[in-house]
């Protein structure tokens, strides 16, 4: 961990849920050290119970018999608590069982997507599910007891990887709110933007270009709100000759998301524009805008070509934007 | 005595003459040296008041001159944009990304006119002094501004843009 401290704001960097995260605090007050250190506890903490690249994790745990009813941490019960509310509030299309494709396809662990174009072999290791079906249609219903923060998955294995690092900033920016007169708590993209910022005009959150063009294809001025990216820049690979990534539609078991490079939702608690981030981008581009606006989503998208475009709700936060909008 | 007064007289005549033509003749020819031909043969008599400029321009001469000055550097400040904008298209390519950056400008050209141009870039719409330019600044893409400086960046998970 780092902490460096720039005129009025203190910055603090450190690693966790296999990404770079960061916590700037403006005009810190007296104490902030112990609110940013427990700020960084979630992350660990978050990491230890939801990750599924280690199997004695609470989650894997819970994956390797998924009939059976597990008693979690906290952190982990919240996270399939939260999964299952996303599942019927996106109509099935945030679900966590794509797991059992994402193994199939040679994502069971942790794959160089950063430093070199990924391939995997077809019929390489597919995870201990691999005879299961890929794509259900069934709704998750998992079972839930509140009172012993006890899980039962239902038939199939769960990844919590996205929602568990929104909570994540959720929860960090939840220790957080004192520690100055605004902060900005950033994790791999997934943002969470409290109080105006250092200017006192919001907070400035460049849109990254999922084709790799060195300048943002939009600047958003946000505050008190959380800001998330679904993109397949980074996180496709080839299986065989096939190219694929790591955004599975539900319904097909196939990579999902057709027409689209990116999407990214502004929404006031930052697990949720995770949530609706990844539920957008798979409705396709012939359909996100029209689902964005009926649920009244700040949301932007980047298709295939490059081309940009917006929805209603999030017109009034696009303080820039590049010259191929629509 | 009469042939003496008859020779006086003559002489005097052509005392008298002689500087009269003299001076004629400078005169002449110090005129003839001080004017061209050209201007000589000119209908405008040379006593005509030379009249003002404001008086002898024409208002419709100046608009135009004025409006080639506009178009001429409307025409300079597109240039300035349209090589500032292939600089920038040219730039991820030279950095051999391995993704297709390009496709998001070279679309912009391309596409639908709905989709092709950003709301606070739009060109100015000043008339060219002439159709071909008027034409051809009509088809220059606009200059995007830069983009401001954010306090973060939101993107593809796992990798720091």
């Amino acid at each position: 961990m780092s902490s460096t401290l720039h005129g009025s704001d203190l910055t603090t960097t450190f690693r966790a849920m296999a990404t770079d995260v960061s916590v700037r605090v403006v005009e810190p007050r007296p104490g902030v050290a112990n609110d940013v250190g427990r700020a960084r506890a979630v992350f660990a903490a978050v990491e230890t119970a939801c990750t599924r690249f280690n199997p004695d994790s609470p989650l894997m745990r819970a994956n390797a018999r998924p009939k059976e009813w597990h008693q979690l941490p906290p952190e982990c019960f919240d996270a399939v608590t939260e999964a299952e509310r996303a599942h019927r509030e996106t109509m099935g299309l945030f679900d966590p069982r794509v797991l059992r494709t994402l193994e199939r396809w040679g994502y069971d662990r942790t794959l160089a997507f950063e430093t070199t174009e990924v391939a995997v072999q077809p019929g390489a290791p597919a995870g201990r599910h691999k005879r299961l079906p890929v794509a259900t249609r069934r709704p998750w219903r998992p079972g839930l007891d509140h009172d012993s923060r006890a899980v039962r998955l239902g038939d199939e294995p769960i990844d919590l990887g996205g929602i568990g690092k929104g909570l994540a900033v959720r929860w960090a920016a939840g220790h957080l709110e004192a520690a100055g007169s605004a902060v900005l708590v950033e994790a791999g993209g997934d943002i969470y933007a409290g109080g105006p910022g250092p200017e006192g005009s919001g907070w400035l959150i460049g849109v990254e270009d999922p084709n790799g063009g060195a300048d943002p294809v939009a600047v958003l001025s946000v505050q008190d709100a959380g800001c998330a990216t679904s993109s397949i820049r980074v996180r496709h690979w080839k299986v065989g000759d096939r190219q694929v990534h790591h955004l599975i539609d539900p319904r097909t078991g196939q990579p999902g998301g057709k027409g689209l490079a990116a999407v990214t939702v502004v929404h006031p608690d930052p697990a949720w524009a995770e949530v609706w981030s990844k539920s957008l981008f798979l409705t396709g581009r012939g359909g996100i805008r029209h689902e964005a606006d009926a649920r009244d989503l700040a949301a932007l998208w980047v298709d295939e070509d490059g081309v940009v475009g917006s929805s209603r709700a999030m017109k009034p936060l696009i303080s820039w934007e590049a010259g191929n909008a629509w | 005595m009469t042939d003496r007064r008859g020779n006086k007289a003559r002489w005097s005549a052509a005392a008298l003459l002689a500087p009269v033509a003299a001076g004629l003749f400078t005169g002449t020819a110090a005129w003839s040296a001080s004017h061209d031909p050209n201007q000589a043969s000119s209908a405008t008599p040379v006593s005509t008041p030379t009249p003002t400029p404001t008086e002898t321009v024409d208002p419709q001469l100046v608009a135009l001159q004025q409006a080639i000055a506009s178009s001429k550097a409307q025409v300079t400040a597109l240039q300035t944009a349209l090589t500032q904008l292939n600089a920038k298209i040219a730039a991820p390519v030279a950095a051999g990304t391995r993704s297709t950056a390009v496709r998001s400008t070279s679309k912009s050209t391309a596409g639908s006119p709905a989709r092709s141009t950003a709301p606070a870039q739009k060109p100015a719409a000043q008339k060219a002094a002439t159709p071909t330019r008027t034409t051809t600044v009509a088809a220059a893409p606009a200059a995007p501004a830069p983009a401001p400086v954010t306090h973060t960046t939101t993107g593809a998970s796992g990798a720091k843009p």
